[in-house]
């Protein structure tokens, strides 16, 4: 009954079961901490619509490109706890259309990996990504709206999202012409 | 026999036998209902999946374990919330058989068109089209996306790695642990 094999079977379950056991609690003590982000600014500065050539390397599709700056203050330090991994905090455009009406982009994110650098204050900040719409094309889209979202990773347990801070919206001009023909062609 | 170590089988009457067979496919059976009703109380094909690459670190390791949700179509139904942007999703592409795990950084929606989505690993610099089928710029939520990621347990998942890397684990696993059940005695 007692054999090595037994005792090995043995403390193997029982040092699984405590693992299960403080994983789960660990992942339970997250609901302790309430999220409390404040973000102060957030405005789309300087939208503009260039033409230029898709970046798959089979096609020579040519499509109108979105980019822009905006502002940006937020304190994402109440997010973290002992059981915060990392910070994935991102800004989207949400804009409308025809045959697609929901349209939603991300045009800047930063992984936070520690409270140190959890307090984002970004001025006049440009867009890492560029926006292609899934038509080619922006013509005649009013309301192009920004919003700053966030999402914790634990250590262990339930991933949580938070959203905050639609801008007024913004409209999307007309292409601009010169300097970008060479591009377009 | 005696020499494997298996003289105990010797001592088993044929009903003892056929009950310890029966134990294990009892077990066997219990772990696959198990895996098949997670998959329908999420509606995935695959609810959990394991982390097979680096391309979502530092997020999420090779080896971790996620488990997904799939109910998040947005079809019709308004009540229900829809796949957003920043949801991380498992997909298949069609033609490879390997899950890629990555974030949604685009949607487009319309009413009679199905939700599109443009996915990037969080430590890759370029987007997926690259990955996707030829001449596909998006994915389709419904047909290609097998879930979204709503918990993490880390590290967990590392033996499928080891046992899909060498095969020879995984026969030699599943050989000892048939054996344990069918020897073991109460």
């Amino acid at each position: 009954m007692h054999s090595t094999l037994v005792r090995i079977q043995n403390v193997f379950g029982f040092f699984t079961t405590v693992a299960f056991f403080v994983a789960g609690l660990v992942a339970l003590s997250s609901l302790l901490y309430p999220a409390n982000v404040s973000v102060d600014v957030i405005k789309a500065n300087g939208v503009k619509i260039v033409k230029g050539r898709a970046h798959q390397y089979y096609t020579s599709k040519v499509q109108e490109y979105a980019v822009l700056n905006f502002d940006l203050e937020a304190d994402l330090s109440s997010l973290f706890n002992w059981n915060t991994k990392q910070v994935f905090a991102y800004v989207s455009a949400t804009y409308p259309g025809s045959k697609y009406a929901n349209n939603e982009a991300v045009i800047w994110d930063a992984i936070l990996p520690s409270r140190s650098a959890s307090k984002l204050i970004l001025k006049n900040e440009r867009a890492k990504y560029s926006i292609n719409d899934i038509t080619g094309k922006f013509a005649g889209r009013d309301n192009v709206t920004l919003s700053f979202h966030w999402n914790v990773q634990p250590h262990v347990g339930r991933l949580t999202w938070g959203v905050v801070g639609l801008t007024e919206g913004v409209k999307f001009p007309e292409v601009e012409r010169a300097g970008k023909k060479a591009a377009a062609k | 026999m005696d020499a494997l170590g298996l003289s105990e089988l010797r001592h088993l009457k044929p009903r003892q036998l056929l009950s310890q067979v029966l134990n294990f496919a009892l077990i066997l059976s219990t772990a696959f209902m198990l895996w098949k009703g997670l998959s329908v109380a999420t509606d995935s094909p695959s609810p959990i999946v394991v982390v097979l690459s680096g391309s979502m670190e530092p997020a999420f390791q090779r080896g971790d374990l996620l488990f997904l949700w799939n109910r998040n179509l947005e079809l019709d139904n308004p009540s229900t919330p829809g796949t957003q942007v920043g949801e991380i999703v498992v997909y298949n592409v069609a033609g490879k058989n390997i899950p890629i795990v990555h974030r949604v950084v685009r949607k487009h929606q319309g009413p009679k068109t199905p939700l599109h989505l443009l996915t990037k690993g969080d430590n890759n610099h370029a987007d997926d089209t690259e990955l996707y089928a030829r001449g596909r710029w998006y994915l389709d939520r419904e047909k290609e996306v097998i879930g979204s990621v709503v918990g993490y347990v880390p590290f967990v998942g590392y033996v499928t790695i080891m046992l899909s890397e060498h095969p020879w684990m995984k026969t030699a696993l599943l050989g000892i642990m048939g054996l344990l059940v069918i020897v073991q005695r109460e």
